[in-house]
């Protein structure tokens, strides 16, 4: 079993412009999510970053993870509306069989209301599809079951 | 640093903890048993049952993350193994809630000196499991995109989730021999 590869980071961008980044640029220290997300403010934009070669580089120094750098248009956005609530989050999934690689999906989307908006790529840079994204919150599979009970009344 | 997670298999009274990649049931209490104890087959043809030690898996949680949480475990479908016509791996299931085992529930593995007890048998079965309804479940009814809830509690700090109890039903009709590798897979969130 191998440790997954570190492959994306994440990037916020407040509704007043202030960013905050999951390393930081120059140290590659890393940040919390807990720490980083200010209550007060309102997450207008997400991101799931690749690294570059150079800032793999920092944070493989300062942090001991193994990155991997996949091309830069694998970038994942997320625009969330004033009244979304984000979704980003780390998927992992860990086989129990000798040699067999973990998988890590990276999630990024937003909830509103009844509604969620949810897309992904595994830690090689593979792009889920909707349905796959989908099935990954809870919270819609639970949705699923309502209407279909509603539908057999 | 972000969770350093691994799987690890309990045992004996204490009990001990030890990191997994490539768990054997058999017929003892032993995380790490290699060709040693295997589950006998019984005799007279189908029909006839014999049990493994049931094992406990938890994940392990170290080092520092926000939050973990959703922890799953499931299987792709089918256990190919040659366990006989009634032949079933099973997970331990509660009636409602969360499907996993509680560090604190934990109860050693045991046998009768040739197989070991039902999780579910009234009066030597896993005291978490045995009162359910069955309390427990073919494995193979939990596959991705259909998981076994084990745990929805969220995880803020370093220690072990809730855990999966699993056991090998074998049939007198079960062919001799070591089975090929499943691979059962653990999912959880991380932020």
């Amino acid at each position: 079993m191998l440790d997954t590869l570190l492959s994306f980071f994440w990037i916020l961008e407040y509704q007043d412009g202030s960013t905050i980044c999951q390393f930081d640029r120059l140290s590659g220290r890393e940040t919390l999510f807990s720490k980083a997300k200010d209550p007060q403010k309102t997450v207008r934009r997400a991101v799931w970053m690749p690294f570059s070669v150079p800032f793999a580089q920092v944070v493989r120094r300062q942090c001991g993870y193994h990155v991997c750098c996949l091309p830069t248009e694998m970038m994942m956005v997320c625009e969330v509306p004033p009244d979304g609530e984000l979704i980003l989050r780390k998927r992992h999934r860990i086989p129990m069989r000798e040699g067999t690689e973990r998988r890590c999906l990276y999630l990024l989307g937003y909830s509103r209301g009844d509604e969620a908006h949810i897309t992904g790529r595994d830690n090689r840079g593979l792009m889920l599809t909707p349905q796959e994204a989908a099935r990954m919150i809870p919270s819609v599979e639970k949705m699923s079951a309502k209407a279909l009970l509603e539908e057999t009344d | 640093m972000a969770a350093t997670v691994t799987v690890v298999e309990a045992n004996g009274a204490g009990p001990s903890y030890n990191t997994v990649t490539s768990p054997r049931l058999c017929v003892a209490d032993s995380y790490n048993p290699g060709l040693d104890d295997p589950i006998p087959i019984p005799s007279g043809g189908a029909g006839n049952y014999a049990y493994s030690f049931w094992k406990h898996f938890f994940l392990n949680l170290a080092d520092s993350f926000t939050r973990i949480n959703n922890v799953k475990f499931y299987c792709d479908g089918t256990i190919g193994w040659n366990f006989g016509t009634g032949g079933v791996l099973y997970v331990g299931v509660r009636d409602s809630g969360d499907n996993g085992c509680p560090e604190g529930s934990y109860e050693q593995a045991a046998g009768d000196g040739t197989d070991g007890y039902s999780m579910v048998d009234g009066t030597n079965g896993h005291d978490y499991y045995k009162g359910q309804s069955p309390g427990e479940a073919n494995i193979e009814d939990y596959t991705d995109g259909s998981e076994l809830e084990v745990d929805t509690t969220n995880h803020e700090s370093a220690e072990r989730t809730y855990g999966v109890v699993l056991q090998l039903k074998i049939d007198g009709d079960s062919t001799l021999g070591v089975q090929t590798d499943e691979t059962l897979t653990w999912e959880y969130d991380e932020i």
